[in-house]
C-alpha cells in the first residue's frame, strides 16, 4: 500500500512537472536557508574551535582597548578610547614579575608596512616588535633558520624571523637565511622562516615578519600602547593568571577599588562568547525567516493538494465505487503531499549545500555539513506533507462516490 | 435470493419540493439472473442502480445482499461490499487514464489487500477472458472504446463479484463494438455470473432474460423474456 501510494503520488507529481516545482518553491527556499545558514555557521564554529586551540586557550592579552568590545559594547569601548592608560614595556616587566599564575609574558607591537628584497615588493605586511618569549605565546614553530635570541632583542639587533608569505614572493624558494631584506625603510637579515600558518576567511596568517621590539621602538617610537600577551602555566590556571594581571594592572595605576580598570583583558573565551552571541542572533532571525517560508510553502502545498483533489474528483469517485476506504483514499492524498513536500526538502538541502559551497568558494568564509541539520530539513518538510496534506485528503475522502462519479 | 429489496425509496429535498426518485419499488433478482432496467430519464433507474451498486442508501425501506441487510451501513462497510460483492461497468468506461490496462484491472484487488504478484496474476486470467491481454501494457488513450470497455469488465470480474452492475455499457460505443461487447457479457453470464443491466436500447435490453421498466420511481413491468 505504501509503494502503490508513493507510485500514484510519482505520476501524479510527475503530471504536473511546473506545478509541482512552484509548490516547492516554499520548502526549497525554507530548508535551503537552514542549510547554507546552517554550513556556514558551523564552517565558522569550526574554524574558532581551532583558532582557540591553535593559540592556545590559556592565553590572553592585556593591551589598553578590546577592539571586540566596538561590537559587543560599544559605549564602554568609547569610553576606553577616551580615558585608559598607555600599555608600556616597563608594564610587560611589572607583569613579568607579579602574576606568578603565569609561566610566560611578552611584548607585543605590530604595524603595516611593506617589505622588499631586491626588485620584489610585498605591501601590507604586518612587522612584528617581540620580546623573546613570541614562540611560546603564539605557538610558532621555524621552518628554517632560528627565532630571535634574548642578546639580539638586548642589543636590538636588525634581524628578522619572516613568515611563509614573504619568503615565497621575496625569495622564492631561494634560500632567505643571510639574505638583507628592507622592512619599510630599514635592512633587515633574514635569520628565520616561519612554517606555513594557513590561511583564514580567505586572508593569508603568513603576512607578517617577527623583529626584535626594541628595534620596533626604535624605528616607530615607543609613544605607542603595546600589547601583553600572558600564558598561564596551566588551562586551569587561567582564572587565576587573569585576575593576578589585573590586580597588577589597577595597583600599578594606582586605582582605586572603586574605579573602573583603565585597561583590557581579551581572552581567548571572549571571542568564542562574542561569536555565540553572533550566531545565536544568526539563527534567531533565520528560524523566524524559515518559518515563514515553511508555512507560506505549507499554504501553497495545501493549495495545490485542494486543486488535485478537485482535478482529480472523478479518480476518487472511481476508487471509491471500487471499493477505496476513506483511509484508503486519505492515505493516497497525504502521501502524495508528504512525497511532495519531502521531495522540496531534499532538493533545498541540495541546493543550501551547493549554495555553502559556492559562498565558502568565492568569498573567505569556510563551510561545513551539518548532519543534524539534514535531519531537521527533512523532518519539518515531512511534517509540513502531513500538517498541510491532512485537510485536502480528509476532504477527498469525504466525497460521495455518486456524485464524484458524474464529475466533470 | 441474492438481492432482495422491499418498499425502496430514494427521496430528494431541492429546497422545498420533495423528489421521490425512487418510489418503492420491491424486487428479488436471483442468482445468475441478467436482468435489463430500461425507462425513460428521471424514471428513477440510474437511482436504483446506485443503491443496488451500494454507492448509495435508500431514504426508506430494505435492501438485502446474499441475505444480509445492506441498506443502512456506514461508508467504509459500504466500501468493503462494492469491493467484494459488486463490479461496475460504466458508461463511460471510467478507466484511471494515467494507469494502463493492467493496472487498472488490479486496482479492485489494491483495495482488497491482495499481494502485488497475486494481483498482477489474476489481472491477467481476467485480461485473458476479455481477449486483450496483448493490451496489458496501454493505456486508455492507446485504446479502442470497444477495448476500453472490455478492460472495464475485466476490472468487474476481477474481484470474483456476486453482481455485474452495468450502467448504459454500450451508450458511447457504436452498435457493431455495442454488439461485440454485448457478446462479452453473454459470454460472462454464462460463466455463471450475476448481470444487472441499465439501457434505454431495446435491442441491448434483448440479449437479457429479464426487463425491468421502471417510471416515475416505480416498477412499471417486469417480463422475463428468454
Amino acid at each position: 500500500m505504501l509503494i502503490e501510494g508513493v507510485r500514484i503520488a510519482v505520476n501524479a507529481l510527475l503530471d504536473n512537472k511546473l506545478r509541482t516545482f512552484l509548490t516547492l518553491l516554499g520548502n526549497i527556499v525554507g530548508t535551503m536557508s537552514v542549510i547554507a545558514v546552517v554550513s556556514l555557521i558551523g564552517g565558522v564554529d569550526d574554524y574558532i574551535r581551532e583558532e582557540v586551540a591553535h593559540e592556545g586557550s590559556n592565553v590572553f592579552t592585556v593591551e589598553r582597548i578590546n577592539f571586540l568590545e566596538a561590537i559587543t559594547d560599544l559605549d564602554k569601548f568609547l569610553d576606553a578610547i577616551a580615558r585608559n592608560k598607555k600599555i608600556t614595556i616597563e608594564d610587560v616587566d611589572y607583569l613579568r614579575e607579579n602574576v606568578p599564575s603565569a609561566s610566560s609574558v611578552g611584548a607585543a607591537a605590530d604595524r603595516r608596512v611593506s617589505m622588499s628584497y631586491r626588485d620584489k615588493w610585498v605591501d601590507r605586511v604586518e612587522v612584528r616588535g617581540r620580546s623573546v618569549q613570541y614562540p611560546i605565546l603564539e605557538n610558532i614553530d621555524i621552518f628554517t633558520g632560528r627565532h630571535l635570541s634574548q642578546l639580539e632583542i638586548m642589543r636590538s639587533n636588525k634581524v628578522a624571523v619572516i613568515g611563509w608569505d614573504v619568503y615565497k614572493n621575496l625569495f622564492a624558494g631561494r634560500n632567505p637565511i643571510g639574505k638583507t631584506l628592507k622592512i619599510g625603510r630599514e635592512h633587515f637579515e633574514v635569520i628565520g622562516v616561519v612554517e606555513d600558518q594557513g590561511t583564514v576567511f580567505g586572508e593569508s596568517k603568513n603576512r607578517f615578519a617577527y623583529i626584535p621590539i626594541t628595534r620596533f621602538f626604535k624605528i616607530y617610537g615607543s609613544r605607542e600602547s603595546i600589547a601583553v600577551k600572558i600564558k598561564a602555566a596551566d588551562v586551569a590556571l587561567l582564572g587565576s593568571a587573569v585576575e593576578e594581571a589585573e590586580i597588577a594592572m589597577r595597583i600599578r595605576h594606582k586605582l582605586h577599588p572603586t574605579d573602573k580598570s583603565d585597561f583590557s583583558i581579551t581572552t581567548s573565551k571572549q571571542l568564542v562568547s562574542l561569536w555565540e552571541n553572533i550566531s545565536g542572533s544568526i539563527f534567531k532571525a533565520l528560524i523566524f525567516l524559515v518559518s515563514i517560508a515553511l508555512v507560506v510553502g505549507g499554504v501553497v502545498l495545501m493549495n495545490v493538494m485542494l486543486v488535485s483533489v478537485t482535478e482529480r474528483t472523478r479518480e476518487i469517485g472511481i476508487r471509491k465505487a471500487l471499493g477505496a476506504t476513506r483511509l484508503n483514499i486519505i492515505w493516497q492524498f497525504i502521501v502524495e503531499s508528504i512525497t511532495l513536500s519531502l521531495l522540496g526538502g531534499v532538493i533545498g538541502i541540495v541546493v543550501g549545500f551547493t549554495i555553502a559551497a559556492i559562498i565558502s568558494i568565492v568569498s573567505p568564509l569556510p563551510y561545513s555539513i551539518a548532519p543534524w541539520s539534514i535531519v531537521a530539513g527533512l523532518t519539518v518538510t515531512f511534517l509540513i506533507g502531513v500538517i498541510f496534506g491532512t485537510y485536502p485528503a480528509n476532504k477527498a475522502s469525504k466525497l460521495d462516490p455518486v456524485v464524484a462519479l458524474h464529475h466533470e | 435470493m441474492l438481492i432482495t429489496v422491499k418498499g425502496l425509496k430514494k427521496i430528494y429535498d431541492v429546497g422545498s419540493q420533495r423528489i421521490e426518485a425512487v418510489a418503492g419499488v420491491d424486487l428479488e433478482i436471483g442468482k445468475n439472473e441478467y436482468v435489463s432496467i430500461m425507462g425513460p430519464s428521471g424514471s428513477g433507474k440510474s437511482t436504483l442502480m446506485n443503491i443496488l451498486g451500494c454507492l448509495d442508501t435508500p431514504t426508506e425501506g430494505k435492501y438485502y445482499l446474499n441475505g444480509s441487510e445492506v441498506s443502512n451501513l456506514d461508508d467504509d462497510r459500504l466500501a468493503y461490499i462494492r469491493n467484494r460483492e459488486i463490479g461496475f461497468v460504466f458508461q463511460t468506461f471510467n478507466l484511471l487514464p494515467r494507469a494502463n490496462s493492467l493496472q487498472n484491472v488490479e486496482l479492485p484487488l489494491v483495495y482488497a489487500g491482495v499481494s502485488a504478484g497475486k494481483r498482477k496474476r489474476i489481472a491477467m486470467e481476467v485480461l485473458d477472458l476479455v481477449g486483450l491481454v496483448d493490451r496489458a501494457m496501454h493505456r486508455p488513450s492507446e485504446l479502442s472504446g470497444g477495448q476500453r470497455q472490455r478492460v472495464a469488465i475485466a476490472r468487474a470480474l476481477v474481484n470474483n463479484p456476486s453482481i455485474i452492475l452495468a450502467d448504459e455499457p454500450t451508450g458511447n460505443l457504436d452498435s457493431k463494438t455495442g454488439e461485440e461487447l454485448m457478446a462479452v457479457f453473454n459470454k460472462i453470464h454464462e460463466s455463471g455470473n450475476t448481470i444487472i443491466m441499465v439501457t434505454h436500447e431495446e435491442n441491448v435490453a434483448r440479449h437479457s432474460m429479464r426487463i425491468l421498466r421502471l417510471r416515475d420511481g416505480k416498477i412499471e413491468s417486469d417480463k422475463i423474456i428468454n
